[in-house]
């Protein structure tokens, strides 16, 4: 992953500001999906205690991710099924690679996977020749426009109705209108044929069932069921996180999920494939491989502060109403996870505090993704907790971190900060509009220029203070 | 680098064991028993509520649900959906139940081009066959009242494709396989024993990718029908 620094974080997001029909289209589908998700939840009743359980299941797993590995790994293999580890990005190209040229492979057919955007999955395999398509509606769409996802989802939650009937005017070489029904049905011919042809299937996991080892995959369109019923092999990427101990936890989890995602009791499908298709099935894969990828995670386990990250469901939730993400969209994180989530994870997976640290600072601390969260992850604490890291590590700028040691030295004796406020009140003045500031040199115009910055008070508080005391008093 | 052999996946798992900080636990990891949350309040004794609770679910997903007293019943109505649905054609399962109820014959009494899922057959050539009928008939293993859902088990007779390639699905199911919710499907279920596939499936195939509009049978059925039957035919 190429690692952005400061500055281009600033033009991506003062990018994404400018984009009128980004945010206009942000701005819509996340509050549908956020209203849907609180009547959802409403409508399931006890809805935090069904989140302590999810939470409860999620931590438990983390503290004992080997076990579960190793018994789902078993039972993977015990069904019929391969397993392989991969420790980096790298290893999960070659992985795909050699299963996909062992079958001499021309076509993969794909559902929505997070952790083949992580790793280019795409980008690789085609330069080697294969063919690969995205089959989620909307994951086809971007694949389209070579564009990343924008919201883990909604993936292509930034684009309109025209931009699409344009992208698919231009596959079909011809007028595609830009309503609803000839859009999808559009999707439905090209997909349906890509399906039929395909020889290698690639989905991700929703959730991995140890007691069984089941894959549980949940789909709205049934693109996941496509993949995993009509090719002859199945590769499956999965997060070596997703893992449930028993069904039972399954059902928790599958409670919590779509209700939080777009506000469904269940998705239209929810597949549990356990190996590849039984003697005697004609359809269903042939060939099971079950990929189960680090790539970074092993950074958040290792850490106390941060293992919590790892319980995340991936249900987006907490983009829904974050009112940074609402108007930068997701492009503006420059990373594959954006939204709070993505910005507490995306330096710890990349063990990179010094390029993508400040991402810490996409957020307003509000606090309304901690409280969005199914599974209960304090998301505004790691952000405030990045943030302490990356300064102590000195990733700051110079003039943040001059700034502040002004700022203590002056404010740790009270003749200093008398003398500082009084000296505040007089060099204020040129920037004075009645009781507030605007404008001002560039670090200060960052904030006067959009936000109300109160002025220095002529009398301040404490000499208020001994007057007040006196009036009460009295 | 990644390995299918023994070696990869012992150094893999003791990074974690060595990132938690303890040694690999030897037996399963134990939990204090959790408290699950009240379900939605169903007698599962009365089977009446139950239909209520489904249908009313499968109306909100537009899944149109009836329920029939008897095998002679099934049948006018398999028949009467495909007059109202113009099919032409169908593919239905080869399995006991459909075979008994005699929906194949049914079908094309009412002059309707039949295919039997044949799981000896080619494989491109069934599954192509299968993608261009009207319509999927196939028998729900069991039914959940809570979210409206179907769930089919995957085994050689019973194809997971019958019920997503066409356009159309029908699925029958048994009046006493409706369970209140997911988790008492999951209880059917024997963890060392485990179908392939089995597939939930709540309404028809939906996505509101394009500007969050709602639009139905994006890839699989677009329409989908359940004939609840009262008596079991193998009763």
């Amino acid at each position: 992953m190429t690692a952005p620094n400061n500055a281009q974080f600033k033009r991506r997001i003062k990018n994404a500001l400018q984009d009128q029909n980004m945010r206009q289209a942000v701005k819509k589908a996340t509050a549908i999906l956020r209203n849907n998700r609180l009547k959802a939840a409403e409508e399931r009743g006890n809805w935090n205690a069904w989140r302590a359980l999810g939470k409860d299941i999620r931590e438990h797993v983390i503290a004992n991710l080997d076990y579960y590995l190793q018994e789902f790994a078993g039972n993977v293999r015990r069904n019929g099924g391969q397993v392989h580890f991969a420790d980096s990005a790298n290893d999960v190209i070659q992985t795909v690679s050699q299963v996909v040229t062992a079958h001499q492979a021309k076509i993969m057919v794909k559902s929505k996977s997070m952790v083949s955007e992580e790793v280019h999955l795409n980008k690789a395999l085609q330069d080697s020749g294969v063919t690969v398509v995205e089959t989620d509606l909307a994951e086809y769409i971007i694949q389209l426009a070579d564009e990343p996802p924008s919201h883990i989802i909604v993936p292509a939650i930034h684009k309109n109705r025209y931009q699409i009937a344009e992208l698919f005017s231009h596959v079909a070489g011809e007028v595609i209108p830009a309503d609803t029904p000839s859009l999808n049905s559009f999707a439905r011919r090209m997909l349906r044929e890509r399906f039929l042809a395909a020889d290698v299937g690639l989905s991700g996991c929703n959730f991995a069932v140890a007691e069984t080892g089941s894959i549980a995959l949940v789909t709205n369109e049934g693109n996941g069921r496509m993949v995993t019923s009509l090719p002859k092999v199945h590769i499956v990427l999965m997060g070596m996180e997703r893992i449930v101990p028993s069904l039972s936890d399954l059902e928790v989890v599958l409670n919590l999920l779509p209700r939080s995602a777009t506000g469904q009791k269940l998705t239209s499908y929810v597949s549990l494939i356990t190996g590849p298709h039984q003697q005697g099935e004609l359809d269903g894969p042939e060939e099971l491989h079950v990929i189960i990828v680090d790539n970074g995670r092993t950074n958040l386990l290792v850490d106390p502060e941060f293992r919590s990250a790892l319980h995340c469901i991936r249900c987006g939730a907490c983009f829904n109403v974050c009112p940074v993400y609402r108007q930068i969209g997701g492009f503006a994180y420059g990373s594959v996870y954006g939204g709070p989530i993505g910005s507490v994870i995306t330096p710890l997976l990349n063990d990179d505090l010094q390029h993508w640290g400040e991402l810490a600072y996409a957020s307003t601390l509000c606090a309304a993704c901690s409280e969005a969260c199914p599974v209960m992850i304090p998301l505004h604490e790691h952000l405030v907790r990045l943030r302490y890291r990356r300064c102590k590590a000195g990733y700051t700028p110079e003039l943040e971190r001059m700034a502040f040691r002004t700022w203590g030295s002056l404010f740790s004796r009270p003749g200093k900060y008398r003398w500082a406020m009084q000296s505040g009140y007089f060099l204020q003045r040129p920037l004075m509009h009645g009781n507030h500031l605007e404008g001002g040199p560039t670090p200060l115009a960052g904030w006067t220029n959009s936000r109300y910055f109160p002025a220095v008070a002529k009398e301040p508080f404490r000499k208020r203070w001994d007057k007040l005391v006196k009036e009460v008093q009295d | 680098m990644a390995s299918q052999d023994g070696g990869a996946e012992q150094v893999f798992l003791a990074k974690l064991t060595k990132c938690l900080g303890r040694p690999l636990p030897d037996t399963r990891p134990t939990r204090p028993a959790a408290l699950r949350p009240e379900l939605s309040p169903v007698n599962a004794a009365n089977s009446d509520q139950l239909i209520s609770e489904f249908t009313s679910n499968c109306t909100k997903l537009t899944t149109r649900c009836t329920v029939v007293p008897d095998i002679t019943q099934l049948q006018a109505s398999i028949s009467a959906l495909l007059a109202e649905l113009k099919a032409k054609s169908v593919i239905t399962w080869n399995s006991a139940k459909i075979l008994q109820a005699g929906i194949p014959d049914i079908c094309r009494a009412s002059g309707v081009n039949v295919t039997l899922w044949d799981n000896l057959a080619a494989r491109a050539t069934m599954l192509r066959r299968c993608a261009s009928v009207d319509v999927g008939i196939t028998w729900a293993d069991f039914a959940i009242a809570n979210t409206g859902t179907l769930a089919i088990m995957s085994n050689p007779q019973q194809s997971r494709v019958v019920s997503l390639l066409p356009p159309v699905h029908i699925a029958v199911v048994d009046q006493n396989k409706l369970l209140p919710t997911l988790g008492n499907v999951f209880a059917q279920l024997d963890a060392a024993k485990m179908p392939a596939a089995v597939n939930f499936i709540t309404g028809p195939s939906r996505t509101s990718d394009i500007e969050m509009d709602l639009a139905l049978g994006v890839h699989g059925p677009g329409q989908v029908f359940v004939l609840i039957l009262d008596s079991s035919v193998t009763n």
